[in-house]
């Protein structure tokens, strides 16, 4: 006789099985979605003691879509210690897995050994993609900033950075990218350098400059080093030049740009390509090789200005170490290697 | 259902097991432990070890065309060491590359729940697996083929990586590539619970098709373990060595992530399905072991679990335990007792079968499955 479907032994079994993991589901002491605290920004500094200072930003919102944003403040010997005195303080799990950018202090760059940054990368607290800027203001002001536009400043930056990457200009760093950098040949990372400008009753982020360490050096490259800088490293889609030709002055917009750099003995080539598209109105007259000159001159000497204003401080910002390594070439193994390296930078850009 | 046919497979089943045993374990932490030893080289020793395995999969697959080990003609003496032997490395690889699982499974999908929970939810699905026997688990792979295609694909499409190929150089033979291979012996060699199916070809072979399989097979293993290793590499450089399970890590930088947050949910189901599989497939090696001493026995898998599960959760008990215990002397007896014992039984096949052959006694390989179980037993 055919046994009824229900009674199988392979229902029963599934039943025992279902049965038994919502059992343990339920037993475990998981945190709903509602007993968390996701932090939308951190900022992360070192007092004078030489304690840790964590910052959260977190976003409240209610029923009439209200959103305020709320920060939390901490000082611990140890980041661990912090989210755990965090997560009484706040009365809910900390959650750092939404976390969009992480701003440190200078001190946490050059005098930390990356301790702090490296318990968020192999402890997975946050995601690989988070981005790290640090700041020429105490993190923690910029932190709980509120910006002219009602946005709190941490949330404010994770969402300009992410529409900057392809930009002449500042180069968004993510954390991964950091700890990429850092263990190259030179260990020299960088990241953007922000300001909170307050003028008046208004009050706005400046993410113009980039800051530049090895963990120990640093330097501050100005407006045209970063461009330079973005140039040589990142792919660029965006962005505008000026250029004159006697009395005539144009704009031109990056449509596509890419950057090689090769090692040969002392001389390290870096070529970049541009392609650009003249935005301005132009005349007839006027001589296109010229302009394109003037704009090949001034992409140069953004370029080299970066190179020089970072090998004052024995910084290797385009990583001219790791290329040596990958080439095999012997200075890599030297120390003040950039000493012995010529910079020869090509440009060859279009215009149309 | 017949036993002899309980852990009967077709060739495409049998590429597909082949896959996920190799690759599961080799996606996660092991690319972390490579460039931590190997450097930039690691993408290297990625490569002469899958090879390795590569063909030491075609040589169980030239066994297993004769029936399952346990099947074969063997001297009674010979297949108990056998048994006892693979039963050994079948458990200590259940439990300590399966500890990298519960660790996946307790600290990434859910927020440090304790490992007894987790090794139960999983090893209760093992269990039934191993319990249902090979026919059942390689069923299961084929279903969720398409679930880890799926993800796959899905990552192809939204991946947004910035690959640095600097990172790869110099290409360089050296001592590191071979340190980091023998310090990580015991995540290569994924290949002995295999030689437990018996293999028939399907109603409607063909051998175009199964060509076709084969490549892609091979293609699918190179592309997720080397390849994935050289992404790796190529995205986090040496800093890759302090960066943990690779697969889920690499996967989670697409556009996705950017637009609306972390999208690792097609990376999560599709490993812990590879993971299930590849703890399922090593527990039934595990039942079938202890069935050559205690014969066909229901409670076989549920002792065998039930010792993988003490031994995790309590001899074992975290992922630096693990570690410690995997890449002591423990990984030479596990790689070389599977090593030996398929060249062992490939010799004796060869042997067996060509003298058997002369006295044209013994039916083709890899007949159809009904007639090939119809006659496994008599062999």
């Amino acid at each position: 006789m055919k046994k009824h479907s229900f009674v199988n032994k392979k229902w029963i079994v599934i039943l025992v099985i279902i049965a038994l993991l919502v059992t343990f589901d339920l037993l475990d002491d998981q945190k709903s979605i509602s007993t968390r605290a996701i932090v939308l920004a951190m900022s992360l500094d070192k007092g004078e003691d030489k304690r840790y200072e964590l910052g959260i930003q977190l976003l409240k919102t209610d029923k009439t879509n209200k959103q305020e944003y709320i920060n939390f403040f901490e000082e611990g010997d140890s980041v661990s210690d912090i989210l755990e005195k965090m997560n009484y303080n706040v009365g809910a799990t900390i959650s750092l897995a939404h976390t969009m950018v992480i701003i440190v202090s200078q001190d946490i760059l050059t005098d930390d050994r990356d301790a702090a940054l490296r318990h968020f990368l192999e402890n997975q607290v946050v995601t690989y993609n988070t981005m790290l800027v640090t700041c020429e203001n105490k993190p923690k002001e910029v932190l709980s900033g509120k910006l002219t536009n009602g946005i709190g400043s941490g949330y404010y930056l994770g969402q300009v950075l992410r529409t900057v990457a392809t930009d002449f200009g500042v180069v968004p760093v993510s954390i991964k990218d950091y700890f990429m950098l850092r263990y190259r040949v030179g260990e020299c990372a960088y990241m953007p350098l922000i300001n909170l400008i307050e003028e008046g009753e208004s009050k706005y982020i400046d993410i113009t400059k980039m800051y530049v360490t090895d963990g120990q050096n640093s330097a501050v490259l100005d407006e045209e080093s970063t461009k330079g800088l973005s140039l040589v490293v990142s792919t660029l889609t965006n962005g505008s030049l000026d250029y004159s030709f006697g009395e005539i002055t144009g704009e031109a917009d990056i449509v596509q740009s890419g950057a090689n750099i090769s090692i040969n003995d002392t001389t390290a080539t870096i070529k970049i390509t541009v392609s650009l598209r003249d935005t301005s109105l132009v005349p007839d007259s006027i001589n296109e090789q010229a302009c394109l000159n003037d704009i090949n001159s001034t992409l140069k000497a953004y370029i080299e200005k970066c190179y020089i204003s970072c090998k004052d401080k024995n910084l290797d910002v385009y990583s001219l170490g790791q290329y040596c390594y990958a080439f095999k070439n012997p200075l890599a193994s030297q120390s003040g290697y950039l000493n012995d390296i010529n910079l020869n930078v090509v440009i060859k850009s279009d215009l149309k | 259902m017949n036993n002899k046919l309980n852990n009967n497979i077709y060739t495409e089943q049998y590429l597909l097991l082949a896959f996920i045993s190799v690759i599961t374990f080799k996606v996660v932490m092991l690319a972390q432990y490579l460039v931590s030893a190997a450097g930039n080289e690691a993408y290297i020793t990625m490569t002469v070890m899958i090879s390795i395995e590569l063909v030491m999969c075609a040589v169980v697959y030239g066994i297993i065309r004769h029936g399952s080990i346990t099947s074969l003609p063997l001297p009674k003496p010979l297949k108990y060491v056998f048994a006892v032997a693979l039963f050994f490395t079948s458990m200590a690889k259940c439990v300590l590359l399966g500890s990298e699982g519960i660790s996946y499974i307790s600290t990434t999908i859910y927020d440090n729940v304790r490992w007894s929970y987790v090794c139960l939810a999983l090893m209760l699905v093992c269990c039934y697996l191993a319990y249902k026997g090979g026919k059942v688990i390689a069923r299961t792979a084929q279903i969720f083929f398409w679930l880890m295609a799926f993800s796959f694909a899905f990552h192809v499409v939204f991946a947004q990586t910035d690959l640095d190929f600097i990172n790869l150089l110099p290409f360089e033979l050296s001592a590191d590539i071979a340190v980091a291979g023998d310090k990580y012996l015991i995540w290569f060699g994924d290949y002995s619970c295999l030689l437990f199916f018996s293999l028939s070809a399907p109603p409607n072979a063909n051998g175009k098709r199964l060509v076709l399989w084969t490549i892609l097979a091979i293609a699918g293993t190179l592309l997720c373990a080397v390849g994935l290793m050289i992404i790796f590499i190529c995205i986090f450089g040496d800093s890759g060595a302090i960066v943990g399970n690779a697969f889920l890590n690499v996967s989670s930088l697409n556009k996705i992530a950017f637009m609306i947050g972390s999208m690792d949910l097609p990376t999560v189901c599709s490993w812990v399905v590879m993971c299930t599989i590849r703890l399922s497939l090593l527990l039934f090696a595990a039942k079938e072991c202890l069935k050559v001493f205690f014969g066909e026995k229901w409670w076989l898998s549920v002792v065998s679990t039930l010792l993988a599960y003490f031994l995790t959760v309590y001899g074992v008990g975290n992922l630096k335990t693990s570690y410690s215990l995997a890449t002591s002397v423990l990984r030479y007896f596990v790689y070389l007792t599977d090593f030996v014992i398929v060249i062992a039984a490939t010799i004796f096949v060869r042997i067996k079968y060509k003298s058997l052959k002369k006295d044209a006694v013994l039916p083709p390989p890899a007949t159809p499955a009904l007639k090939d179980s119809s006659t496994q037993g008599e062999a």
